[in-house]
């Protein structure tokens, strides 16, 4: 993945920190980066944003946002894929297995013949998001720093074990 | 919660073969324009104010989350971002250890729960 690519729109920018991984057996040291978290946008701040995005009032956007949330739930727990446009698509997708009546607790496995699938082999039922295509692309173009390098990255230096 | 549709679907397990598992069968794909057109069915909201939140739903993706912002949608659930490395053997190419990308979805409690009062009906070959 490209640190900086200058030839196309750069959609974001984000930090990450090196972390040292050492293997106790042989004592080989590897490090891998992991992504700097900046904060927590709560749904005030996503709503006082999209009020002053979009130039409506917050209680508008309030109100607006608990109808596209309602919508979204409704639509993906009935049994509907939900796309959005440029974003990607919410759905339901399920984890199966067998009961072990002897050990108490569920096993993967599946079966040889369709008569022998029913739905007591559904142990749940999961929403999920997918990344569409454009944002996939959006997330490709972003560029990444070692955040421990910024002048706003020593607080960072604590997670980085290097 | 409504009544799900399910299916059969063949996988290949591991040292196993094929073997066949029940799966979720979606009804239809729900678009933009259809998601606003219940939200004008079902709230109060005008037709320019549920545009606004849809479009200002997605724009908020690149603004916060491509910032590396996590992001918490209130009644949707929680977006960050995650990263697949693969672990490299110098300090100065850790950069390059970033293979891609990933955005990492926490539904809201109250979906969990509703997901785990599913109904099932009708098993159809797959």
């Amino acid at each position: 993945m490209a640190l900086i690519d200058n030839t196309k729109t750069n959609y974001g920018k984000l930090g990450y920190y090196p972390v040292k991984l050492e293997d106790e057996n042989t004592g080989v040291v590897k490090y891998y980066a992991r992504l700097a978290p900046y904060s927590k946008k709560e749904k005030e701040d996503i709503n006082a944003w999209a009020a002053q995005f979009k130039k409506v009032s917050e209680a508008s956007m309030k109100v607006a946002f608990e109808a596209l949330a309602e919508a979204i739930q409704y639509f993906t727990l009935n049994g509907h894929s939900v796309s959005l446009e440029g974003l990607g698509s919410f759905g339901l997708s399920c984890k199966s297995g067998v009961w072990d009546e002897k050990n108490q607790k569920w096993k993967s496995a599946g079966k040889t013949s369709a008569s022998d699938v029913n739905s007591t082999d559904i142990r749940s039922v999961h929403v999920r998001f997918r990344t569409g295509t454009l944002l996939r692309e959006k997330m490709k173009s972003c560029r990444l720093f070692d955040v421990t390098k910024s002048p706003f990255g020593q607080q960072f230096l604590g997670m980085a074990n290097v | 919660m409504g009544l799900l549709r399910t299916g059969i679907v063949k996988r290949s397990v591991f040292k196993d073969g094929k073997k066949l598992f029940p799966t979720v069968l979606l009804y239809s794909n729900i678009t933009d324009r259809e998601l606003i057109n219940y939200m004008l069915q079902n709230s109060q909201v005008g037709r320019t104010t549920a545009v606004a939140a849809v479009e200002a739903f997605k724009a908020a993706f690149t603004t916060f989350l491509l910032n590396g912002h996590t992001m918490v949608v209130p009644a949707v659930g929680t977006f960050s971002l995650s990263a697949k490395c693969k672990a490299v053997d110098s300090l100065k190419d850790v950069g390059r250890s970033i293979q891609r990308l990933r955005i990492r979805y926490t539904p809201e409690s109250i979906i969990k729960v509703a997901a785990k009062s599913s109904q099932f009906r009708g098993l159809l070959e797959g």
